[in-house]
């Protein structure tokens, strides 16, 4: 069930009647079964693998914050970890690894044969896997206590707004709103309704259409100009934006539908100064998980070995966001260019404050502002290849053939900027409140009412309703 | 606890009074909008648009072309008219599939019948791609007008009746060229004539001869074999001249294509002369007839048209003693050189 | 030492980690009040205070600072 289908409003619309008209006590189960079956919707079997990750990780748990020594948690989180990589290897890095073992044989003359398989990815494994073992090493050390009622840990993990896209909630955050009771409130259906336009606008209006004109830029390569290439690959970064922060707003105005309020997962990264900032402003569940569980205890255990320690760290902590991705080399070089530029942001974070005070302002900070986002595009180049000679086309088109700026007809390009440009300019007011007068939280509630009314006027005039799967389905 | 309870109910009262305005304003602008796009779209006078509606509600001629950007711009009716004084309309219209064919054919019959139909037929026209559903948006603003295109319009989604409940929603994504069409400027670009439907290709192809040595299985669509042959049945019922046409592509072909088999197949059944010029061995050496390794340039269109009507008249040669030609032979037999 | 003179001390290397002389510190005090305190170079600002107060705090501590206040509750009781 995509989040732009009709099936899904259609599902979302009918659940949220039922789960109001319930009484409170049955609304969290009532939201497992819609949960279970929304999961199901997709492909029956994946079910099973996410009962067997509730169950283990529900058992495992309460053994960790019960366990009387240190050996023996130790032993459990393990064991946890053992099932939960296990099973994200599994189905996900599997055939990836038994490919460059045999490579590594071959260089040493061995035959070996080791099978490989033919099994598609359960949607969302990669964010449920996260959650799930950010919950585990939360109790492990201390920080978290371990959810002994099975129902709300299922629905912990269940929770459909979700479930297959993140954001890649914390225990400490969800878990404390599943145990309350939540009522009818307005500003929730207001809120939620508005989030979820929003959302609907990012992604129909502006991934959606430049969705197009990349697949037509990508297909055809060789017969595209460098300035083309560029163009397609300098808009390529929004459209990843939209795609994936739209899909996030669905998520999270669904959950607040129900009266949940998940985590941000994006705050304006076109604005970000440096990749530093970028990187806190972008999918920030992923990052700030890979921040509290991988970088910090890294980067504190080396602590000795001054920044060296911190640089370690991050790489380390950027490859692990890169082949989060996905089991490519591409993922692990996307992951390795971001460590790089991090790793010269701390090296040079004194110089570079020196020089920024000796430029005004408003110029050094629009610079850095402009860096940060050729160097992400430089980078997603990377990330949307599969392979390094396929980036490597992209790129030697890009500075190899001259000749126009295609598009098909006009209006393809205008539609373009016209949604990149709404998009840009409701984050930048958000972010630094140019405008006096605020169109979408205006004092006046006709005011409100009638933009988002033309935002979904909107919508309906320029988005893209047909074809079109997100793009991050597949991590 | 009263007080409470009338506060409480004030405010749901005002929630409810508040949304429903919302509605309201929803419902006006999009009804407003959405009437306004429908007579912007029908009051245009040139564009691909114009073309379709022109299609299905205008056109007279004795030949119709039908067909998706193969048809489009390969077939130009000015040579057809020179040669057969028959009157020509091209209504092919890019990435359309046997869908939207089939529409246009049910609108002009509607109205009158053509002489000569020519359809223009592609390797993995039967494939089953979403594509060919997508595309039928292209019909959403006849949905009104024609009632015959209703059925063709559901095969897209089962919402779209409810869908169309949005006066904005059949317009979508065309705002701009409809603006063009109504425009001035629209009306004088020379290289496009709206009269007869045909846009020519300027660009000439630089690349490879494509080899295809695939022999790729892939999952047929029976809904589009079945409204093939309601197009062929359609044609025969009204008793007009059915030809098909496989176009040249610059492209060396190893295995014939499932969908081309499927297409000959039904085509022999019913008498349906189905001409094949891939892998022609003249048009495999012309790269500069082509536009793109799937589409013949304004030069190449000219010959190629010239063929076709070599084939045509061929063919009505050879039917000539069974049953009476539909065209003037006299005439074309003293054009021809 | 007491818990103001703590933070009081904690605060001198703030300003001097961080190069901003106007940071006053609270106990409720987050990386999200001040702009330029974050994951990298908030390890430089443990390692100052571990050689200033004497003291090396394990993994666990470390990971559970929250705040200001629990940094200067962890420096104290190491001093104990």
């Amino acid at each position: 069930m995509l989040f732009n289908s009709i099936i899904y409003f259609i599902f979302l619309a009918c659940s949220l009647i039922i789960y109001y008209v319930l009484t409170v006590k049955y609304r969290n189960y009532f939201l497992i079964l819609a949960s279970a079956f929304f999961y199901m919707y997709v492909k029956i079997e994946y079910i099973f693998i996410i009962i067997f990750i509730i169950l283990s990780n529900y058992l495992i748990g309460i053994k960790i914050e019960r366990a009387q020594t240190k050996n023996k948690r130790k032993q459990f989180l393990y064991l946890s970890l053992f099932i939960n990589l296990g099973i994200l290897i599994f189905f996900k890095y599997w055939n990836f690894l038994i490919e460059n073992l045999l490579g590594l044989f071959r260089l040493f003359h061995t035959n070996n044969s080791i099978p490989l398989i033919e099994i598609a990815l359960p949607l969302g494994l990669s964010y449920y896997i996260f959650q799930t073992i950010g919950y585990i090493y939360d109790i492990y050390r201390g920080s978290q206590k371990s959810e002994k009622n099975i129902f709300r840990f299922s629905l912990f993990t269940l929770f459909f707004p979700k479930l297959l896209v993140g954001p890649i909630e914390r225990a400490g955050r969800l878990l404390p709103q599943l145990a309350k009771n939540i009522y009818f409130d307005k500003e929730n259906i207001i809120e939620g309704g508005r989030r979820i336009a929003w959302g609907l606008f990012k992604k129909l209006v502006v991934a959606d259409r430049i969705s197009i004109y990349q697949t037509v830029v990508i297909n055809n390569l060789h017969e595209q100009s460098g300035i083309t290439i560029l163009f397609a690959s300098l808009i390529y970064t929004f459209q990843v934006y939209a795609d994936f922060s739209g899909y996030t707003d669905i998520a999270i105005g669904t959950a607040r539908l129900f009266g949940f309020n998940l985590m941000e997962n994006f705050k304006r990264p076109f604005t970000a100064k440096n990749l530093s900032d970028f990187w806190r402003r972008w999918h920030i569940s992923l990052s700030s998980w890979v921040n509290d569980y991988i970088y910090n205890p890294i980067s504190y255990t080396r602590r000795d070995w001054g920044n060296w320690g911190i640089y370690y760290a991050l790489l380390i902590s950027f490859v692990v966001i890169g082949i989060w991705h996905g089991a490519t080399w591409n993922f692990v070089l996307f992951g390795l260019l971001q460590a790089l530029a991090l790793i010269y942001e701390v090296a040079t974070r004194k110089g570079r404050r020196k020089i920024s005070k000796k430029i005004p302002s408003l110029i050094y900070n629009n610079l850095s502002v402009l860096l940060t986002y050729l160097y992400m595009s430089f980078s997603l180049i990377i990330f949307r290849t599969d392979t390094f000679s396929q980036a490597f086309d992209i790129l030697d088109g890009i500075f190899s053939r001259p000749g126009k700026l295609f598009f098909d007809k006009p209006s393809s390009l205008l539609f373009m900027l016209i949604g990149c440009g709404i998009m840009l300019i409701y984050d930048i007011q958000q972010e630094y409140k140019i405008f006096r007068i605020s169109l979408f939280t205006n004092k006046s509630w006709l005011v409100q009412q009638l933009s988002y009314a033309f935002l979904l006027i909107y919508i309906l005039l320029a988005g893209v309703f047909d074809g079109g799967q997100f793009i991050y389905f597949a991590f | 606890m009263k007080i409470i309870d009338r506060i409480k109910n004030w405010k749901s009262l005002n929630f409810l009074f508040k949304s429903l305005v919302f509605l309201v304003i929803l419902f006006l602008l999009d009804f407003g909008i959405g009437n306004f796009l429908k007579y912007w779209y029908f009051k245009q006078y040139s564009g691909y648009l114009y073309r379709t509606t022109y299609a299905i509600d205008s056109t007279q001629a004795g030949i119709v072309i039908f067909g998706s950007s193969t048809a489009n711009h390969q077939y130009i009716p000015d040579i057809f008219e020179k040669r057969l004084h028959i009157s020509c309309y091209n209504t092919g219209r890019d990435g359309n599939s046997i869908f939207f064919h089939y529409a246009i054919l049910e609108g002009i019959l509607k109205r009158y019948v053509p002489k000569i139909v020519i359809l223009t037929f592609d390797e993995e026209d039967f494939r089953k791609v979403q594509q060919s559903y997508d595309r039928i948006t292209s019909l959403l603003p006849y949905y009104d007008s024609h009632p015959e295109f209703r059925p063709i319009i559901q095969l897209k989604s089962p919402f779209e009746k409810y869908k169309l409940l949005s006066k904005i929603y059949p317009y979508n994504s065309l705002i701009f060229a409809i603006g063009a069409g109504n425009a001035e400027f629209n009306q004088h670009r020379e290289y496009i004539n709206d009269d007869n439907g045909y846009v020519p290709l300027r660009e000439t192809w630089k690349g490879k001869l494509g080899y295809d040595t695939s022999s790729s299985k892939y999952e047929l669509d029976y809904n589009t074999i079945k409204y093939f042959k309601a197009f062929t049945k359609a044609c025969f019922d009204s008793k007009i001249k059915l030809y098909i046409f496989y176009s040249p592509k610059y492209i060396r072909y190893k295995y014939e294509d499932q969908s081309i088999r499927i297409a000959k197949n039904i085509a022999k059944h019913n008498d349906i002369p189905f001409y094949e010029f891939t892998n022609n061995p003249y048009f495999l050496e012309r790269r500069d007839l082509y536009a793109d390794p799937g589409h013949l340039n304004e030069p190449g269109a000219k010959i190629y048209t010239q063929m076709v009507i070599d084939k045509i008249i061929q063919n009505e040669e050879q039917s000539r003693p069974t049953s009476d030609s539909i065209l003037p032979l006299n005439k074309y037999l003293s054009i021809r050189k | 030492m007491e818990h103001d003179e703590i933070i009081k001390e904690v605060n001198k290397i703030f300003i001097e980690v961080f190069e901003d002389d106007s940071i006053v510190l609270h106990d409720n005090m987050t990386t999200e009040d001040i702009p330029v305190w974050d994951s990298l170079n908030h390890i430089q600002m443990i390692t100052t205070v571990e050689k200033h107060f004497k003291i090396r705090f394990d993994l666990n501590e470390l990971l559970n600072f929250k705040d200001v206040g629990d940094l200067c509750r962890g420096i104290k009781g190491k001093m104990k």
